[in-house]
């Protein structure tokens, strides 16, 4: 499979990926509603989730990568580690405050559920950025 | 700050003397993969690093990178004998 064919399918897979944790969230949240869907719907977006995780994620080493001990990195591995955490702090920053004017502005409650997702997210975000830009370990 | 490309003969100094890119990556202490990026200069070492790699090589740093393009090592040798 050639480069761009492999980091175009790379995108789209991380791109499901990052939709399926909300509305997987949200799903949860209004479970009630949803009625006897409820079970199709949260399935169908967790079995997604996990899916696109195995594939831009674990497959790939990316998720490993942005957790290893930085002494086990040589100088051009931490350079690449150095841009993904700068983009994923940014990145989470806007992310919470967005968030917390959702909180401010609407009765949306703050679980145990969203908080996990923030924490994942938070975690997440570095390999998000390797996997986006193609760039290696 | 845009850095600039530093040339290297990396490749080449490496093949000459036999060397895997895991056998060199071993001797300078990172990663193999790090020995192609230096290779296809799509990374610029540090300046720990490019001491390590004349080290290696027992070769003058200016001999091993460059700023400006490096010419073949032939006719460095051809321009010397004359």
């Amino acid at each position: 499979m050639s480069e761009i064919k492999k980091n175009r399918l790379q995108r789209i897979s991380i791109t499901i990926h990052l939709i399926s944790l909300p509305a997987l969230v949200c799903t949860i949240m209004t479970g009630d509603q949803l009625g006897s869907w409820f079970q199709i719907v949260a399935g169908t977006f967790l079995g997604l989730w996990m899916l696109t995780f195995y594939f831009s994620f674990n497959r790939t080493g990316l998720f490993n990568f942005t957790h290893t001990k930085v002494k086990n990195l040589d100088e051009r591995e931490l350079e690449v580690s150095r841009r993904a955490l700068r983009f994923a702090y940014s990145v989470f920053s806007i992310v919470a405050v967005l968030l917390l004017f959702c909180i401010a502005l609407t009765s949306l409650k703050v679980g145990v559920l969203m908080a996990a997702a923030m924490l994942y997210l938070a975690h997440v975000l570095p390999a998000v950025y390797l996997g986006w830009t193609g760039e290696k370990r | 700050m845009q850095s600039r490309k530093i040339h290297n003969r990396i490749a080449i100094l490496r093949q000459e003397r036999g060397l895997s890119r895991k056998e060199l990556a071993d001797q300078i202490g990172v990663n193999y993969q790090t020995v192609g990026y230096l290779e296809r200069e799509e990374y610029n070492p540090s300046l720990d690093l490019a001491f390590r790699i004349c080290e290696v090589f027992e070769l003058p740093i200016d001999f091993v990178f460059s700023t400006s393009p490096l010419s073949p090592m032939s006719q460095e040798l051809m321009n010397q004998n004359k």
